[in-house]
């Protein structure tokens, strides 16, 4: 069975080894006992975390690649057009920030 | 049809044998493959220590000769987390083999290991193979087995995953194997 390792490294900072045939261990290799409870409490705030800055991460993603914006910036210049604010308000608007 | 039965077969200017068949079906034939055996697995580990510990590659052989050679190859798949640094060990038996004897003071002798210093490892997994030839001397059972530790700032590493493991699908949880093929000497 597939452990949560950084669940359980967050549950259990003597954590050094984990391993999902053996289990946890600490540095002088003595078995940790797990208590899912405590995993599964970690996991949820691990998960909080991660939510706060995903949009960090879902907005890379969307953001076209720097040669294409700058593109976009050289021709809305040429043609007074807002191709370029519009592609990042999109990005923003698509991936808002949790408030 | 015919059958030749014979057990020896060698060259009219050969002073031993080239071929020689096993009552078991079996043919030694010096510098060719006779045994084939491989572990693989998808279980993750992970270590954020300087001791050497099991990446779960392990794989028994037993030698049909005491002079053959034991080919080992493993691939070893491997995530970490930003700025981190993976050694390996290749175990046969408590023995460790075909480490490097060439690293001083804080340095590591090794067979192979991996680096990190990247800005966004902990996302990416990446292969590493290797292969030696050894020498085991034996026709008992052999376990070889591969462990790993992490080598710079407690930072941890892993087996078969990245460290960061978000639900996109360029996230990539991995097999590693090890492969053991004796050859005939």
């Amino acid at each position: 069975m597939a452990l949560d390792h950084e669940a359980i490294r967050k549950a259990y900072p003597t954590a050094v080894t984990v391993d999902d045939g053996t289990g946890a261990f600490d540095k002088d290799g003595n078995s940790i006992t797990l208590v899912q409870s405590n995993i599964d409490t970690a996991r949820t705030e691990l998960n909080t975390a991660a939510a706060a800055v995903k949009y960090k991460e879902d907005r890379a993603k969307a953001f076209a690649s720097i040669g294409d914006q700058l593109d976009m910036q050289y021709w809305d210049a040429v043609n007074g057009t807002t191709t370029w604010k519009d592609h990042v308000a999109k990005v923003k608007s698509d991936n808002p920030k949790p408030s | 049809m015919s059958t030749i039965a014979t057990t020896n077969i060698k060259h009219a200017s050969s002073s031993s044998n080239n071929i020689v068949l096993g009552s078991n079906g079996s043919a030694y034939m010096p510098g060719h493959i006779i045994q084939v055996v491989q572990q693989t697995t998808d279980s993750t580990t992970s270590t954020s220590g300087t001791t050497y510990v099991d990446t779960g590659l392990s794989q028994a052989i037993t030698p049909t000769s005491s002079s053959s050679k034991i080919l080992v190859t493993c691939c070893v798949i491997y995530g970490g987390q930003d700025d981190s640094y993976i050694g390996f060990k290749i175990l046969r038996g408590t023995t460790s083999i075909g480490e490097s004897s060439e690293a001083t003071g804080d340095q590591s002798n090794v067979p192979f290991g991996g680096s990190g210093d990247r800005s966004f490892m902990r996302f990416m997994t990446f292969p590493l193979s290797y292969s030696y030839l050894d020498s085991p001397n034996t026709t008992s059972s052999t376990t070889y087995k591969i462990q790993f530790a992490s080598r710079w700032d407690s930072n941890t590493v892993y087996i078969n995953r990245p460290d960061q493991t978000p639900d996109y699908n360029h996230v990539f949880y991995t097999t590693s194997t090890l492969t053991l093929m004796e050859v005939a000497a």
